[in-house]
């Protein structure tokens, strides 16, 4: 018996303390301390150390309490925007902040998505947006050729995205797999501008070129600042980390010349979903996200976006580095998304030779 | 002893079946199948070599570093085998897509290591000259399949090492000199054979298994697996055929799994030489100077894969870390720009709620595995029906996407949306994911116990429960223990799944930890990582400290009656 107790003791504390963690899990103190308070669930594709600021602000001015829910840059488009597509029929999410146009215009499609109010919509100005005001963009990033100083002098630095495929750089050039996420967006988004002759040229070529499909723009930009890559595409966020963090790198806002593309111009959108079950402070969400403040409190922090709103677009809102009269890519979205399984099917047949 | 009633055992063997594999047939059939299959599956054959390709690599990774490993470290002297068992847990405690990063900044083309080495042999750039220099990379390794086998070998080889060493502690060595006297080395060598290969194989053939199914570290080092085919499918909104292009990975694991299971169990016939009542605890030869060298040696090669490789990456992080004068303002700014140590604080601070949430989860989740895996186990082996467990080892195949979304499509709805909006659903999730893992440790643990031991407490009086708690635990904790131990570090680093599950507001450490390191600078990624590897390593700190303090709270404890 005297040999018996101890493993009894062992296992009822086990237990307990199964039950202890369980309760624990299940149950968010400040719910527990506040029941009533009013509640919003976000659904955030931005960063969290980019959003956390935000919905800091948002729940001190509102007293609107914010239970968010991140993505990670590798799951991006596998992760938030798929549980948002699983969860059509009993909604958990109120508003998705981030993942672009392309993604939001999928969703949109797929009825996930609900209108914003008609004032926001008229207020929205030129800034990107659905047609029917189920997104609304702001903040915008830029897709820029992100390039290894201590490898380029200053006056032979590549330029454009058809640099990539020049045979000089040959196994020493880089994109994020455009299989997925931000990438994705951008070959349909090419093959949306360029028609599809072109950009499967373009891909044909990048795969002669033997241009390194990475994990993310992210690790696009490891890989150049660590010299392994010479040049790659990526995203002006990650790219001022780079350059932020001291690394040998310099940001080409390509194809500015006359007669090309302009550079791709991402942003950042607000939805808010069918079925929310908080619509009123998801409504007050969207209006707190799309203004002007916000934008301006983005473009000082870790993101480094420029404001895209009527007010940000008159008091010229964008970090200093960034400069002015960047000409953008002319992309429809809506068009783009609907491209999307075109341009998949070309990267298997000819990138990956599927 | 009576055996438990087979209505009850098949209950509990379809439950489990039920609960591993619903969320795949959910995402199967819940989502209305998809006419694309067989189309689907042609595309995946590719794949599919490449994944078995670098899972045999793995396999053979860890059989070279882990059987060595064992037999010299199993023969040192107590202080320096502890050790050297402490520093290969702890590299399985270490996430694979760390070790694969840490590969990549040490050992890629323009790495740390491998550039000024490839400089020193004489293979660099030819020229002194800056641009020369830079432009000059080492011929890619680390971006095969063979390297994911060498990073996800680097990793498992304890696997393989406590196989091994789990059978030559229980070999009679009477047998080993018998041998050498009627036949010398060759009979040595025939001895040891038939009593370590066995454990080593099965435990390979474990490895084999759960490097199939793995996605982070082919895809950080370009490598194309069914895992990267699968996610394609998920981001076109078609889980139908994602999960469908599971399937073929299912018999490969249970064929590896069970497999290495019956080779695991036969092994216990090395175990049990000579057994009359007690687990045997025979000495073999302890080493002399040069086999401890040796015994050091190996330590220090099988660690550094995944131990050594990526604490120096780390430390390179925190060493050459810039502190930039950046203009940008807010919390994230003290993030970034103030230097390891505050960093470290301030993604603490940023982080905590999310590490004390994945310890308790990952705890409960492991408990309750463990618990759960052991009756299991040990109603499926009473019963004889101990190997249709061994088809459990399918759920390690599922991908971790398709068990999230299948989850979504099962429980959001009805009243289990009430479990969907809370923690539970996370527990659930790494219960799923990991649950076979862990009846596969707990069947080995089990099958250790000698039989007679069980049927000498029945004989003195004991119940069924009494027979378990007196004669079967005690013998089986530190298999059980490992099991609890699988199962935690598996959940508190799980991605995959928990990014799509997690309840908002509840954030856990894997993901945001992943976020910040993807996106970070230098100095908030060694904090991250510092902070992540805190978290796994917490419990065996705790066992290492209970270990030491029991002792002397015994002889208090003696001193105060």
């Amino acid at each position: 018996m005297a040999r018996r107790a101890p493993i009894v003791a062992v296992l009822i504390l086990a237990s307990a303390l199964a039950a202890v963690v369980f309760q624990a899990g299940c149950s968010d103190p400040a719910e527990r301390t506040s029941p009533g308070r009013p509640t919003v669930v976000l659904y955030s594709v931005t960063d969290r150390e980019t959003s956390q600021e935000l919905i800091d602000k948002f729940e001190e001015e509102t007293g609107i309490h914010v239970d968010a829910k991140f993505d990670t840059e590798a799951a991006k488009a596998v992760g938030l925007v798929q549980a948002i597509r699983q969860e059509k029929t009993n909604p958990r999410c109120d508003v998705l902040w981030g993942g672009g146009a392309f993604f939001h215009a999928m969703l949109a499609d797929d009825g996930c998505l609900a209108p914003a109010p008609e004032d926001l919509i008229q207020a929205h100005g030129a800034a990107p947006r659905d047609a029917q005001g189920r997104w609304l963009g702001f903040a915008a990033a830029y897709r820029v050729l992100i390039v290894n100083t201590d490898v380029f002098g200053s006056e032979e630095r590549p330029r454009s995205y058809r640099d990539l495929v020049d045979p000089r750089y040959k196994g020493k050039v880089g994109i994020a797999n455009p299989l997925f996420g931000g990438m994705a967006a951008h070959v349909a988004a090419l093959f949306q501008v360029l028609g599809p002759d072109e950009a499967r040229r373009w891909l044909a070529d990048l795969k002669a070129n033997d241009c390194a499909l990475c994990g993310g723009m992210a690790d696009v930009t490891k890989r150049v600042a660590s010299g392994e890559l010479w040049f790659g595409i990526t995203s002006s966020i990650d790219a001022h980390v780079a350059l932020d963090d001291g690394k040998p790198v310099a940001i080409i806002v390509p194809d500015q010349g006359p007669g090309q593309i302009g550079c791709m111009e991402g942003f950042s959108s607000v939805a808010m979903i069918a079925g929310a079950p908080h619509p009123r402070e998801a409504e007050r969400l969207q209006r707190f996200l799309m203004s002007s403040k916000t934008e301006e409190i983005l473009a000082a922090g870790p993101a480094q976006t420029v404001g895209l709103l009527p007010e940000s677009v008159a008091r010229d809102v964008r970090p200093p580095w960034i400069p002015r009269g960047i000409r953008a890519m002319d992309v429809d979205w809506e068009k783009a998304a609907r491209g999307y399984a075109e341009a998949t099917k070309a990267i298997k047949e000819i990138l990956l030779e599927r | 002893m009576r055996t438990p009633p087979k209505p009850l055992v098949a209950a509990a063997v379809l439950l489990a079946f039920a609960v591993v594999f619903s969320p795949l047939l959910a995402a199967l059939f819940g989502t209305g199948l998809h006419a694309r299959g067989a189309e689907s599956l042609a595309s995946v054959v590719g794949p599919l070599g490449v994944t078995i390709g670098s899972a045999l690599a793995a396999a053979l990774v860890a059989l070279l570093i882990g059987v060595p490993f064992a037999l010299l470290v199993e023969r040192s002297q107590v202080g320096p085998r502890r050790a050297s068992w402490a520093l290969g847990l702890l590299a399985l405690m270490m996430p694979p897509y760390i070790v694969s990063e840490a590969a990549v900044v040490l050992l890629g083309p323009a790495g740390k290591i491998s550039k000024p080495v490839a400089a020193f042999l004489g293979f660099g750039a030819g020229s002194t000259e800056p641009v020369a220099t830079a432009r000059y990379t080492v011929p890619g390794f680390v971006y095969s399949w063979p390297a994911v086998g060498v990073v996800m070998g680097g990793y498992l080889f304890p696997v393989v090492a406590l196989a091994v060493a789990g059978a030559y502690r229980r070999t009679d060595h009477r047998v080993f000199e018998a041998a050498r006297l009627a036949r010398g080395m060759r009979g040595v060598l025939m001895i040891g054979a038939r009593v370590l290969v066995p454990p080593a194989l099965g435990a390979a053939l474990l490895v084999f298994a759960l490097t199939l199914t793995e996605f982070a570290v082919p895809q950080l080092l370009r490598v194309r697996t069914v895992g990267e085919e699968i996610y394609e499918r998920i981001q076109e909104g078609d889980l139908a055929t994602a999960a469908a292009l599971s399937l073929p990975l299912m018999p490969i694991v249970v064929g590896a799994g069970a497999l290495g299971a019956f080779i695991l169990m036969r092994s216990r016939s090395a175990s049990l030489a000579g057994l009359e009542g007690e687990v045997p605890r025979f000495k073999g030869r302890r080493l002399g100077r040069a086999g401890h060298v040796a015994a050091a040696l190996t330590t220090l090669i099988a660690i550094t894969p995944a131990l050594i490789l990526p604490c120096m990456s780390l430390g390179w992080l925190a060493v050459s870390a810039k502190t930039s004068q950046s203009p940008m303002v807010g919390r994230h700014k003290l993030i970034r720009t103030s230097g390891v140590a505050s960093s470290f604080r301030e993604v603490w601070s940023l982080a905590h709620g999310d590490a004390v949430r994945t310890v308790l989860l990952a705890a409960a989740a492991a408990t309750l595995a463990t618990i759960c895996a052991t009756a299991l186990a040990r109603l499926a082996s009473r019963v004889g029906w101990g190997p249709i467990l061994g088809v459990l080892g399918a759920g390690v195949a599922l991908p971790a996407p398709v068990v999230g979304l299948g989850l979504i499509t099962l429980w959001n709805r009805g009243a289990g949306a009430a479990v969907y909006h809370s923690s539970a659903i996370v527990l659930l999730a790494w219960f799923t994911r990991f649950f076979p893992v862990a009846v596969f440790l707990a069947q080995g643990a089990l099958a250790r116990v000698p039989r007679e031991l069980e049927e000498a407490a029945a004989l003195a009086g004991r119940g069924p429960a009494g027979r378990f708690l007196a004669a079967v635990l005690p013998n089986a904790a530190p298999g059980l223990a490992t099991a609890w131990l699988a199962v935690y570090v598996l959940s508190a680093t799980e991605i995959g799944a928990t990014v799509l599950i997690s309840p908002p507001g509840k954030p856990l450490l894997a993901p945001a930890v992943m976020n910040f390191m993807r996106r970070g600078q230098d100095q908030e990624v060694a904090a991250c990582q510092i902070l992540l590897l805190g978290v796994i390593a917490l419990p065996l700190v705790l066992v290492a400290l209970g270990m030491v303090l029991s002792p002397r709270l015994r002889r208090f404890a003696k001193g105060s009656s």
